[in-house]
């Protein structure tokens, strides 16, 4: 069974849209059985019409910028849920956007988010950073934004050397990415005068690394796969996770 | 002699008497075959089938005699000459038989060396000229057509002229004939013979199939002796479908560069044409075979050859100015053409000049000027069929391909917005919408204000409103669901904000500047611009973003970084204004997370006053305008989590009363179970953890700002509150979340720093226990054998919400309330939740010594 | 006749190289009708030429014949075939009669040949066999007895080769190249113009022209082209006239105006007899343009062509 992660769209008010890539990929109908939107998710019709053409299954939890309710569903009006519990084999999955998660990300904080709910998996979002852990036998799913919007959060840090964690790789990913971009703008710089002369296309730098993750739930095991876009390509990571 | 009634009896009879002529055939009986053949040819004559069954009657024959035709040329000059033959067949009285048997002996004696070509031919021809009737004439000419086709390999100019006269004067007569069978018959059936017409098209146009195979490369022949009688014949036939299809033909058969030479002749006979025939359909086969050529031949000496071939004509090379000329004089000549006839028209030539002068915005200019004017003249009356039309020419797929032509075309085509503001006003929408979607699908980046603010022009009927809807009832509706924070979709909207996204400048001015444009033209949409300022704030942020970040880079620049920064956000915060001031009360939650974000934000910039600002700002908001109060609830817990990850304030000891502040809002929430939480959340707000971006790290990072008094404080307040509750499971599961607080606590440090003991702890896990036991009594016969056993469970969530779990259901549902159908297993609620912490202090007693001190 | 008699005396005409001449093959002009499809046989002999030949005369075996005089005559004749309910022919002119005696009377031992020779007679009409009349030559050699005579009849073919004398048209030779031009219309509704190549025509020659549409508001079905041949004899008020004709379809469905039409037809193939002109009957050939439209209806027009036999 196939549960598509999706958080943090922020469609339109940050993002466009989902890149071109990761739509070729989930883009598909009935494979997909069912979807959780972990918040900031609800507000552009054609983001939603879109998840509702993947499966007609679908999850929503609030996030800071959702309404109250859903869109879509004018008459009844069923409020978001600022958290909810899925059932999926053998796994209780506990969802939540987080945003009242506090401190925000922590993970002890979210284990006991796990406990309360008593679930063996949490699925968060918020952070526009795709994450995925073992703790105390849980496991916890962040699968970033899937559209690589713009997070208020801390940036991460621009010095590639003062961070040794997973993190600094990716952005000292995006630091090679630079000087192709750096190209596209020397070629855009005909017109400007003094100041950008030097500077380089450094809009990159404030976007997020687009992200989303897939579950493969079967029975007590559960294959949780991590999509990022690196350098416009598309990056699988695979983790597995079994309920013991 | 007679004819079937049928089409199977005939074709029946033709095989006999084909069976009976081969068997004379045999045995020499010439005249005895012969008979036969004239009795199966009879059978042609029959008015009874319909064009189909003729010709499928025709095939059949036409095989027949292709057995005598071998006889006749394997026999000739051994038993007979093939020149008395010529004469003897003449003798049937019937004439059809007679021409069929003639035109095969006449073809057979072609073979022959000494035969006088050019007299048999011309002499077949005009015989043929005997069958005026439609479809027997058609198709006896279509025979002669095809028993001669094999003698036209000619290689001196002379003959091949003479086989080009012989097949054009057969195609004339053949085209005279097709037209005449529309004729035929009542006028009721007219539609019946259109379409058996169009059945028999292929007979004609195997003339000029056959043409094409002779002509070769030959442009002089075709431009002299071919074209002119052909083009000649279509404008003299006055017929629709004719002419239609002839030219079609003429178009597909004959080289691309015949047609680059002989342009102008073309485009004029499309003018002379019947009005009835659709100009759009033989313009565009035209033009795609011209752009085939390109396509086809992307060999640049091939291209100049082609090319060579217009000089034979044109003075002028330039394929655009021949069909402009054409256009003028259309309109001159053709004014009873409607924009619905126009528009494919115009939509041919664009294909045209875009696939040969792909850069040449001028043309395009020139085109839609044209059709605008058009417009013009036909006033307003554009209805809706002609919508698509309209619709495929601004949007052809040839102009959004390229998308840097296509904003080429957006800026610098004035005609361009003159024809699209001239439609409709949901055509326009429509097209607008698209334009958008071209954009945004190719993230096309806009970095100049004139590009973007012509871009919004051409956009601009997605700001006026549909009228119609005021008007409406649904109208208080739509004001309340924005009253109460429900969001509507509005997909013309959202691309207007998505639009936003595609500004770019690397210039931080200029891009705000961009950013500003984009604020003042929405700002005529109203109540929309609800769905553009997130947009148009979030790319201040990323333009904040910037800033920081360059800063940092490249520390010379911070000074003046610094200053653009306060000046982004004064916009950042104008926009927040301008938002307040046209929905208001739509969207307070809304406005309270962008302050409150923008303010966080502001912090992380080192710019402590202004993110103090914008954070009052959202206490304002909180305080006059969040009624909700479960929007109050996680508005403070959000505030909570916006604080403490704030690094920046503690200047002026704005983070003191900040956090005072959220805590005091916290602690006076409606609902004694809104307290409780919030007050033991904000108790964070005292425990600073690590954000690691700043490099920060537990244990290793000494100046983490964190007062464990003030944290143990929080937590006895929220306990007072949940002792207070009225009820007893949430004061129970209040209780038991408060002790995970303590867990989290008691993990982070010891009592000396954070005042969470073990005594408290324990104190804590007793004062529960106590609790379920007082309300046992209640709970005891449900829970005595365990909970487990029941189908549903439940549990309650982060913000006090119920959640039930229905294992039919793999998503559970939630509700704000306790259900009373769902209330029954409420109790176990905090008696689970309490056990499951309790294990987790139980497992935790293997990994931390310290957590042996806690009695469970 | 010699049904009834068993003849004492077998008499053959033989003529000179008779075997080797050229011959006709006419419809029998017997009236039953599986008659007429026999086809009878008879040698060629042109004007001027002498006919000659040789008569035998058997005699059965072992008997002897008596006789007043054997006499051969060569003998033209025109005869009506069923002149005013008359069945039998009736000799209306011999235009030609030439004898000479074989033998004179005498008794016939056994058989024994006589040669004749005509020399060059002069044959004033072609032969002919009509519905109404016969023109005939032939060679009569007759037994003279005291008793029925006995007769013989050797009939052989004459074609004339335009003869001046006969043919008075075709002398005046400039009218022979003269094209003939016909405008026809029905009004209001159709308007042809018909050519013919020229109005006088050789038994194997090709009639060649065209038909000009100048209106047609007929719906044509077809157009033939025949050719008629009209026999006429007697004199008023009992003249008697047939005609044979031969039908040509010439055009096939309905043309528009301005179409030109082909006309195109072999007389060669055709058995047609020349035009003629004599006493008692005439032959005269007409060519019949007929438009036959939609309802049937037939619209035509005749124009008298003369035909003449003309030397291969």
């Amino acid at each position: 069974m196939l549960l598509l992660a999706l958080s943090d769209a922020h469609i339109p008010e940050r993002a466009i849209d989902l890149p071109h890539k990761f739509k070729k990929l989930i883009g598909v109908p009935n494979k997909i059985e069912q979807v959780v939107l972990l918040g900031n998710c609800t507000k552009s019709y054609s983001f939603v019409k879109f998840v509702e053409h993947i499966s007609s299954n679908i999850v929503v939890v609030r996030g800071e910028f959702d309404s109250k309710s859903l869109p879509s569903t004018k008459n009844a009006r069923e409020e978001i849920p600022l958290s909810t519990i899925i059932k999926q084999g053998n796994f209780t999955i506990g969802c939540c956007n987080g945003y009242t998660v506090v401190p925000k990300s922590d993970p002890l904080a979210l284990l006991t988010l796990a406990r309360q709910l008593d679930v063996d998996i949490i699925l968060w979002g918020g952070t526009h950073n795709v994450e995925a852990y073992t703790l105390e036998g849980k496991f916890f799913i962040n699968p970033g934004t899937c559209t690589g919007a713009f997070s208020t959060d801390w940036p991460p840090s621009q010095d590639p050397e003062a961070e040794p964690d997973k993190k600094t790789d990716e952005t000292g990913s995006f630091a090679d990415a630079e000087p192709a971009s750096a190209a596209a703008a020397a070629a855009a710089a005909v017109d400007e005068t003094n100041e950008a002369e030097t500077e380089s296309d450094d809009e990159a730098d404030t976007q997020s690394v687009s992200s989303f993750c897939l579950l493969d739930i079967q029975g007590s095991t559960c294959t949780l796969y991590i999509y990022t876009l690196v350098e416009g390509e598309v990056k699988v990571d695979k983790v597995v996770y079994n309920k013991s | 002699m007679s004819y079937a009634e049928t089409i199977d009896q005939a074709v029946t009879n033709c095989k006999q008497q084909t069976i009976l002529m081969q068997r004379c055939l045999v045995q020499d009986k010439l005249m005895d075959a012969l008979k036969h053949a004239s009795v199966m040819l009879t059978e042609l004559r029959s008015p009874l089938l319909s064009p189909k069954q003729y010709y499928e009657l025709y095939i059949s024959i036409y095989d027949s005699l292709s057995i005598l035709s071998t006889y006749f040329v394997e026999s000739h000059t051994k038993r007979h000459h093939l020149a008395d033959l010529y004469e003897l067949v003449q003798y049937a009285g019937n004439i059809l038989p007679r021409l069929y048997l003639m035109i095969t002996v006449g073809s057979a004696y072609l073979q022959s060396a000494d035969a006088p070509r050019e007299e048999i031919f011309k002499d077949m021809i005009e015989m043929c000229k005997g069958v005026q009737n439609p479809i027997r004439g058609l198709f006896l000419r279509y025979y002669l057509s095809q028993r001669t086709k094999q003698f036209f390999q000619a290689d001196d100019s002379e003959a091949k002229k003479a086989n080009v006269n012989f097949i054009i004067t057969n195609f004339i007569e053949m085209n005279k004939l097709w037209v005449r069978l529309q004729h035929q018959g009542p006028l009721r059936e007219r539609e019946q013979r259109t379409r058996e017409r169009k059945e028999l098209k292929v007979l004609i146009g195997a003339n000029l199939v056959r043409l094409s195979q002779i002509v070769e490369m030959d442009f002089e022949l075709y431009r002299t002796e071919i074209l002119p009688l052909i083009l000649d014949q279509v404008v003299q036939c006055r017929d629709v479908v004719s002419q239609e299809y002839l030219l079609d033909v003429v178009c597909q058969v004959f080289p691309d560069e015949f047609h680059l030479g002989t342009l102008s002749d073309l485009l004029t006979t499309i003018l002379k044409l019947n009005p009835a025939v659709p100009i759009n359909k033989v313009v565009l086969t035209l033009v795609e075979r011209l752009n085939g050529f390109v396509e086809r031949n992307t060999d640049v000496e091939d291209l100049t050859r082609g090319l060579a071939f217009m000089s034979v004509e044109e003075g002028d090379k330039n394929l655009f100015f021949i069909f402009w000329k054409f256009l003028s004089q259309m309109s001159e000549e053709r004014p009873d053409l409607s924009l619905q006839e126009l528009a494919p028209v115009i939509r041919g030539i664009l294909k045209l000049t875009l696939r040969w002068y792909p850069d040449n915005i001028s043309n395009v200019d020139v085109l839609f000027k044209f059709m605008h004017e058009k417009c013009k003249d036909y006033g307003k009356a554009a209805s809706e069929e002609l919508d698509s039309l309209f619709h495929d020419l601004l949007l052809a797929s040839e102009i959004k391909s390229d998308t840097a032509f296509f904003m080429k075309l957006l800026t610098e085509c004035d005609a361009y917005e003159g024809l699209l503001s001239a439609q409709n006003l949901r055509l326009q929408k429509d097209c607008a919408n698209e334009i958008l979607d071209t954009l945004t699908y190719a993230e096309w980046r806009i970095t100049s204000k004139a590009e973007l603010e012509k871009i919004l022009q051409v956009c601009g009927s997605l700001f006026k409103s549909t009228t119609e809807k005021a008007s409406s009832s649904l109208m208080l509706d739509e004001e309340s669901e924005l009253d109460s924070g429900n969001w509507t979709f509005a997909p013309d909207q959202e691309k207007l904000a998505q639009l936003t996204h595609l500004c770019y400048n690397k210039s931080i001015d200029s891009h705000s500047e961009l950013l500003l444009t984009c604020r003042n033209w929405f700002q005529q949409s109203g109540k929309n611009i609800i769905y553009h300022s997130p947009a148009i704030l979030a790319n201040y942020w990323k333009l904040i973003r910037r800033c920081q970040l360059r800063s940092k880079k490249k520390p010379e620049t911070r000074e003046k970084l610094h200053v653009t920064m306060k000046q982004l956000f004064k916009h950042a915060s104008r926009i927040i204004n301008d938002l307040y001031n046209a929905c208001g009360a739509g969207c307070f939650d809304l406005l309270y997370k962008l302050n409150v974000q923008t303010a966080s934000l502001a912090d992380q910039c080192e710019l402590s006053d202004i993110a103090y600002d914008f954070f009052s700002q959202a206490f304002t908001i909180f305080e006059e305008s969040l009624s909700d109060s479960r929007i109050q609830f996680q508005a403070i817990v959000n505030m909570a989590q916006t604080l403490q990850k704030t690094r920046n304030l503690h200047t002026e000891s704005y983070y003191e009363t900040l956090i005072t502040r959220c805590t005091l809002h916290g602690s006076k929430l409606l609902k004694k179970q809104d307290q409780c939480r919030a007050v033991y959340t904000c108790s964070h707000l005292w425990w600073a953890t690590e954000i690691s971006p700043l490099g920060e790290e537990e244990g290793v990072t000494e100046s983490f700002f964190r007062e464990g008094k003030r944290v143990l404080e929080c937590l006895q307040r929220s306990l007072r509150v949940a002792d207070s509750v009225m009820d007893n499971v949430q004061s129970c599961e209040l209780m038991v979340e408060i002790l995970d607080r303590c867990c989290y606590y008691y993990i982070h440090g010891d009592e000396t720093s954070t005042h969470v003991g073990v005594k408290y702890i324990n104190g804590l896990i007793e004062l529960i226990r106590t609790n379920l036991d007082s309300s046992a009594l209640e709970i005891n016969p449900i829970l005595g054998d365990g909970s487990k056993n029941t189908s549903d469970f439940t549990y309650i969530g982060i913000d006090g919400s119920y959640i039930y779990r229905n294992p039919a259901s793999s998503v559970a549902t939630v509700y704000n309330k306790a259900t009373p159908s769902k209330a029954v297993h409420l109790e176990s609620i905090p008696v689970e939740h309490f056990n499951r912490t309790l294990q987790y202090i139980r497992d935790q007693k293997d990994v931390d010594d310290r957590f042996k001190a806690i009695n469970v | 006749m010699a049904l009834f008699f068993k003849a004492p005396i077998d008499i053959e005409i033989l003529l000179d190289g008779e075997e080797s001449r050229k011959h006709v093959e006419i419809a029998n002009s017997s009236d039953s009708p599986t008659a007429r499809t026999l086809k009878d046989r008879y040698p060629i002999y042109e004007d001027g030429e002498s006919v000659s030949g040789r008569v035998t005369l058997r005699v059965k075996e072992g008997k002897k014949l008596e006789h007043l005089g054997v006499k051969v005559s060569l003998v033209g004749s025109v005869d009506l075939l069923k002149s005013n309910g008359e069945s039998k022919k009736r000799p209306a002119e011999t235009f030609l009669s030439l004898s000479a005696d074989l033998c004179p009377h005498g008794e016939l031992m056994h058989s024994q040949n006589f040669p004749f020779h005509f020399k060059d007679v002069e044959k004033r009409y072609e032969s002919y066999r009509g519905k109404n009349v016969d023109v005939s030559y032939y060679v009569k050699v007759t037994v003279f007895r005291k008793s029925t005579d006995i007769v013989k009849h050797k009939r052989f073919w004459c074609l004339l080769y335009n003869r001046d004398a006969l043919l008075p048209a075709v002398s005046s030779t400039p009218a022979d190249a003269k094209s003939v031009k016909l405008n026809i219309g029905i009004e209001n509704c159709l308007h042809i113009e018909f050519e013919y190549s020229k109005s006088q025509f050789s038994l194997k020659d090709v009639i060649v022209g065209r038909i000009y549409f100048l209106l047609t508001r007929l719906k044509v079905k077809h157009m033939e082209l025949s050719v008629i041949t009209r026999e006429t004899c007697g004199l008023e008020p009992n003249q008697l006239s047939d005609s044979t004709s031969i039908r040509y379809e010439i055009m096939d469905g309905s043309p528009v105006k301005g179409e030109t039409i082909p006309i195109r037809l072999f007389l060669g193939g055709y058995d047609l007899t020349p035009s003629s002109q004599s006493n008692y009957f005439s032959i005269k050939n007409y060519l019949s343009l007929v438009i036959i439209d939609d309802d049937g209806r037939r619209y035509f027009k005749q124009s008298e062509i003369m035909l003449y036999r003309k030397r291969n």
